[in-house]
């Protein structure tokens, strides 16, 4: 077990480390410009007044004259968790079907291991990769609240952390599951994105009027929370745990799947 | 069966969507012979030695190893087995020291070292990633990761494939050398001189389907050999009648040079030829390609009952 995760950390290690870097990288870019933001705080307000309800909600809007809601409204709320999301997804694909599709099947099931053995510890190595990447978002929020004079509690960094794992854990889950069926990395990762991005329109459209918030329910996005959990130092615990739900039982699944398969 | 079959198959099925696939197989393989598995691309051997390995579920009947079900209990049976894949891609970024230490992570501790002697042995440097060897060191190095477990038995798909000439000999011999420590080897091959060197018994697969199993000295003595027969000069059309098992396949260059197909023991032949006017006589021994490309001729005709040797019979 630990040979194979060993391994599997190590694959992951470039891949995981650019995206961490992404992620990061833009959220402290932007919080650059909080002071500015800050300083003409009235005007950017009166402009944005004028935007579309819709446009604000789609790129997660909030408030930008504090230091959590604009770092929320430019980084955490949408763009952040698009840069990880592509690496939780394609993590994820990779898992089962690109040992198929690189024809290293036959050499990495011929290890004399349980299959489901074999694959947790890839969904482990995954996880810390993930968990790797969460940290740097979280320590740059840091980092970037102490470069332009601004004050996040060490509670609401803890809860956006967990915010922002809980909802990476449970799109590379399904991302994994969907490898574990699939022979193609691929159409796996398609569908993983369109099901993320299906998510997220339920969200969206969820929140634009009242007779449709139902949808706001069926979304993965709902639990996703991350300014709310910096601002207030706590998350909601049932949101989280229905993600935390649906991850276990996508790893359960794809541990199943994976050892019935025909694995060629 | 005597009890101390390596692998035994039972009406082994494993279609696939579209109907190819392997039918029916029942053949054993006893502990300490190398078996021969052979048959052309498409037949069904690599689809076998996948359900051996659990990796394809059978659709029917049953394959074990060493009286593990390779499907129910596979992991327990590739702890016993060494596995070369017919497949060179590996893991590429990995050197090939890395690559060996990887798998040996899931072995006994020594098995580094034997893995050590054995690149030393086929002369393969494991410093490089595997991206840059040639296919030749890629199958060397997926051989030394499939003995370096010194495993009871060697499961070997098309192992020797991409080998340049001393590499083969290298192996072949080493083969060899397991077999006299008891190993069981399942060779699977299209190369039909490196199992007629190595192998006491060979299985034929053709269209999924197992066609003969056979001794391999049987299986030669079974066909007819052609000798040619050169002479000062020509002979009586029916010089030849009356011996068993000859029969004329030709007669050339003015009746100075005669073809026969001989089978089974060519003493009263010989003795015949002692009187006529022979110069020189060619007679090849029997070869394995005759007796694979007749399972494989289009028109051939139903398989002797003879040479099937069904596991359980």
């Amino acid at each position: 077990m630990t040979v194979m995760l060993r391994k599997a950390l190590w694959d992951l290690r470039w891949t995981a480390f650019w995206f961490a870097v992404g992620g990061a990288g833009y959220t402290f870019m932007v919080s650059l410009f909080y002071p500015t933001i800050r300083e003409q705080s009235a005007q950017f307000t009166r402009l944005i007044a004028s935007y579309p309800k819709g446009f604000l909600a789609a790129v997660g809007y909030t408030d930008i004259t504090t230091f959590t809601g604009y770092l929320g409204t430019e980084s955490l709320n949408l763009f952040w968790p698009v840069i990880v999301a592509v690496f939780a997804i394609l993590a994820g694909a990779s898992l089962v079907a690109k040992e198929v599709e690189d024809g290293t099947s036959e050499i990495w099931l011929s290890i004399p291991a349980p299959r489901w053995r074999l694959l947790l510890a890839k969904i482990a190595a995954l996880a810390l990769a993930l968990i790797g990447t969460v940290v740097a978002g979280v320590l740059v929020v840091q980092l970037s609240a102490m470069v332009v004079g601004a004050s996040v509690s060490a509670n609401g960094l803890v809860a956006m952390g967990v915010v922002m794992m809980a909802f990476l854990f449970v799109i590379a889950a399904y991302s994994g599951l969907l490898s574990s069926l699939l022979s193609s990395r691929g159409i796996a990762a398609g569908i993983a994105f369109g099901i993320t991005l299906g998510s997220y329109m339920l969200w969206l459209i969820g929140g634009l009027a009242d007779q449709w918030k139902e949808l706001k329910n069926i979304s993965i996005f709902t639990a996703y929370t991350p300014q709310k959990a910096l601002e207030t130092g706590s998350v909601d615990g049932a949101s989280i745990a229905v993600l935390v739900a649906i991850t276990l039982a996508c790893v359960a699944a794809s541990l199943v799947a994976f050892e019935r398969r025909d694995a060629i | 069966m005597t009890g101390d079959e390596a692998i035994i198959s039972r009406r082994l099925s494993k279609v696939y969507r579209g109907g190819r696939g392997v039918f029916e197989l029942d053949f054993a393989v006893r502990e300490g012979e190398i078996f021969g598995f052979l048959g052309p691309n498409g037949a069904g051997k690599t689809t076998t030695i996948r359900t051996l390995m659990g990796m394809l579920r059978p659709t029917g009947g049953t394959i074990s190893v060493f009286g593990l079900d390779c499907w129910r209990e596979s992991p327990s049976v590739k702890a016993r087995v060494g596995f070369v894949s017919a497949d060179p891609r590996l893991y590429e970024k990995m050197t090939g020291a890395a690559f060996l230490e990887f798998m040996a992570g899931f072995r006994s501790h020594w098995t580094l070292e034997r893995a050590r002697r054995l690149a030393a042995e086929f002369d393969l440097d494991l410093r490089p990633k595997i991206r840059h060897l040639s296919r030749g060191n890629r199958q060397k190095l997926l051989l030394v990761q499939g003995l370096m477990h010194d495993a009871p038995l060697l499961i070997l798909d098309e192992a020797s494939g991409g080998l340049d000439p001393l590499g083969q000999e290298a192996f072949l011999t080493y083969l060899e050398a397991e077999r006299s420590r008891g190993k069981t080897v399942f060779l699977s091959s299209h190369n039909l001189a490196e199992v007629e060197r190595v192998a006491d018994r060979v299985g034929i697969i053709r269209d999924g389907r197992m066609v003969a199993i056979e001794d391999i000295d049987k299986l030669r003595a079974l066909r007819a050999r052609k000798m040619e027969v050169r002479l000062e000069r020509p002979i009586g059309d029916g010089f030849f009648d009356g011996l068993p098992g000859v029969r004329l396949a030709g007669v050339k260059d003015g009746g100075r040079l005669v073809e026969l197909a001989v089978q089974g023991n060519p003493r009263e032949l010989l003795a015949r030829l002692g009187a006529a006017p022979v110069v020189d006589v060619v007679f090849p021994p029997a070869d394995l390609e005759s007796i694979f490309m007749h399972y494989y001729r289009e028109d051939a005709e139903s398989v002797p009952s003879d040479l099937i040797e069904v596991a359980g019979a």
